[in-house]
């Protein structure tokens, strides 16, 4: 931390496995606070905010910034995904805290999207839009899953979160897949090629697309499942310009 | 014989007064026919905390002759809905409305509302003082300049007169004991008028040049205000604070002076380009702790529409300079200006918060009255609500969903970036 504080940056978030089983959390958080970051997040499956005394713990050594993961929009599916009995509603205990919480704070609910729960996707970004959440990142988990099968749900998920005036982004869906919704792409809002350590490969067409230099491609693991039928050049784009701009 | 009340109205937020109404009342104040015939009251309204059935029953119990308004996009609302109140119970209150809102469509206001008398358009205290003298029996209306107003049969509009020459015309209204300067909510204006002229702003249209307050009674009353202990902070709310050095140099020097318990001077509206270590040092000397800035957009086409001046490599160096030396900076964006859509505005935000300024502050453009942008809609293929706040609904390249959602993106990056950590 103090080596990247040099670097002049003013932000850290802590992630990984899920931070909040370390028992000196509270301790690190302090730690960074002192050495003068502004913005300390922290990525956490949200159970260990389901004891209010420990939310309250972390944000008075400076943590405000949140982003809770999201499996499912009800116990079953939640904790079958999690593989852990009563997680679910611990996890809603602790949005629920993070909500009734008064000091100011920053709440993104990151849902990861696999092929047992996108059926379940507008549920649960209608239960992540009860807690008082700043932003909902829709997150690509599974190779396993059809972009032509999630697409309709991604649509109506944007949908939902919009009408409820929450922003809400994608990550690790091929630009091509999200036209008409490039405002949505996480990775052009940020400008970077990917938010993930996995290897992608552009296939045929892509050499042909617009987007061909700022768009990862698909996983491989999905074009050996899927092949490349589902993905096309997009060949006009009015905003490249500018969305290749952000990349700068 | 009796003197006319009249009272001048101003819905504020936050417990702010009205600086306006001051002017108005020390200038008409220096005419002795209305001093001796006229009483008025200054009546700042919290709209926060006050509906409009408590300033009806305030005003019903002072019974003026006269009201006058002073009217924003964000308070039009309020001001209608008393005034349309007033006239009906008291049909003889002469209603008269001035300020940024109604002054430029003064007409489109009477059309729209028969409640309504008098619309002042442009600076107000010499056109209120002959109004106000031409209501207690002396003048005639048709030759006040700069009124649009209603006969019984047809709503009229006399010439511009020209603003005041020499603003010492103008009597302080803190010195004049008409306003009495207030912890946090205290303004000083040093100057009138813009060196620029960005097509979104009213400020300095149609007026060619800058026009100053003397400096002795710019002094006087910074002495004013800061002789008292209780004031811990003020603001100078001159359009650019550092337009020129000299006189920052001249002004920093009456406020280091007279500054004996430390108050702060906040939010002032700065030019970030014009920052250099000099004009720091000069800041922190008159205890400057936060200043406001630019550039709202920085995409260079956008900004030559808009006619806005921005040098990026300067203002991220001013932004520096400033933080560095804990002088909190408050950058500034407009969502739906014309020659931007979604991703530019994404791009200048980007820009912004990689310059790490305390604070990025997002708005949606708000098509004023009085500016360039209101009076050459069309030409700018702008849509906006005709209605204050009158927001943008579209331009050419950013449609009405996307400015919809740059807005709610906007606000989670605000609420992301503007932080504010548990101070415990």
């Amino acid at each position: 931390m103090a080596s990247l504080k040099e670097k002049d940056t003013d932000s850290v978030v802590f992630y990984g496995g899920d931070t909040t089983v370390r028992k000196d959390l509270p301790d690190i958080v302090r730690f960074a606070r002192d050495y003068g970051y502004r913005r300390i997040k922290i990525v956490t499956n949200g159970r260990a905010f389901s004891e209010i005394g420990f939310l309250q713990e972390i944000m008075e050594k400076g943590c405000s910034l949140f982003e809770i993961m999201l499996w499912g929009s009800n116990p079953p599916l939640h904790d079958h995904l999690t593989q852990t009995a009563g997680s679910f509603w611990e996890t809603i205990r602790g949005l629920e805290n993070l909500a009734g919480f008064p000091d100011e704070k920053f709440v993104c609910v990151r849902i990861p999207l696999c092929i047992k729960n996108y059926t379940d996707l507008e549920n649960i970004v209608a239960t992540a839009l009860n807690f008082n959440i700043q932003r909902i990142i829709l997150s690509i988990h599974d190779h396993a899953l059809s972009f032509q099968s999630l697409l309709p749900h991604i649509k109506n998920a944007i949908n939902i979160s919009i009408f409820n005036r929450i922003w809400i982004q994608t990550e690790g869906i091929p630009f091509c897949i999200m036209q008409g919704m490039e405002q949505h792409i996480g990775e052009i809002s940020h400008g970077v090629n990917t938010v993930y350590d996995r290897t992608f490969r552009h296939h045929d067409y892509c050499s042909k697309c617009l987007y061909n230099e700022l768009c990862p491609g698909p996983e491989v693991k999905y074009l050996e499942k899927f092949g490349a039928k589902e993905f096309s050049p997009v060949l006009a784009n009015k905003f490249i310009q500018d969305i290749k701009a952000l990349y700068e | 014989m009796n003197k006319k009340r009249v009272a001048l109205i101003s819905f504020n937020w936050a417990n702010h007064f009205s600086l306006a109404l001051g002017y108005l009342k020390a200038y008409a104040l220096r005419d002795r026919f209305i001093q001796e015939n006229a009483e008025i009251e200054i009546i700042d309204f919290d709209t926060e905390v006050l509906n409009v059935q408590q300033v009806v029953y305030y005003l019903s119990q002072i019974k003026p002759d006269i009201i006058g308004f002073s009217c924003y996009c964000w308070n039009i609302g309020k001001v209608l809905d008393t005034a349309r109140i007033i006239k009906t119970v008291y049909p003889h209150v002469k209603i008269i409305l001035g300020g940024p809102e109604a002054g430029p469509i003064g007409v489109k206001y009477l059309r729209e509302n028969n409640f309504l008398d008098v619309v002042i358009r442009g600076e107000g205290e010499m056109t209120f003082a002959a109004l106000l003298k031409y209501y207690l029996g002396k003048g005639r209306i048709e030759e006040i300049g700069s009124l649009s107003y209603r006969t019984e049969s047809q709503i009229l509009e006399t010439p511009e007169s020209p603003p005041i020459e020499d603003l010492s015309d103008i009597p302080s209204p803190y010195l004049e004991g008409i306003l009495t300067p207030r912890d946090k909510v205290t303004y000083i204006e040093t100057y009138r008028g813009c060196m620029f002229k960005c097509h979104y702003c009213f400020e300095g249209k149609n007026i060619p040049r800058l026009r100053f307050f003397p400096d002795e009674r710019v002094q006087k009353e910074i002495e004013l205000v800061l002789i008292n202990p209780e004031i811990r902070s003020l603001h100078f709310i001159d359009t650019v604070f550092n337009h020129k050095k000299e006189r920052l140099q001249k002004i920093v020097e009456m406020i280091s002076g007279a500054n004996r318990f430390g108050a702060e001077l906040r939010t002032v509206e700065i030019i970030a380009e014009f920052v250099d270590q000099e004009t720091v040092d000069l800041f922190r000397k008159a205890n400057v702790r936060s200043v406001e800035t630019g550039p709202q957009t920085v995409n260079k086409d956008t900004l030559k529409i808009v006619n806005r001046y921005f040098k990026e490599d300067k203002f991220r160096n001013g932004v520096k300079l400033l933080e560095e030396k804990g002088i909190e900076v408050t950058t500034d964006l407009i969502i739906g200006l014309p020659g931007d859509n979604f991703f530019k505005f994404l791009k200048s935000a980007r820009t912004l918060i990689d310059m790490k300024p305390s604070t990025v502050v997002f708005s949606i453009l708000h098509v004023l009255p009085g500016t360039v942008l209101y009076d050459k809609a069309e030409e700018f293929g702008l849509k906006f609500d005709d209605k204050a706040p009158h927001l943008v609904l579209g331009a050419p390249d950013f449609p009405y969903e996307d400015i919809d959602k740059a807005v709610i993106m906007a606000y989670s990056l605000d609420k992301e970036y503007n932080i504010r950590p548990f101070a415990g």
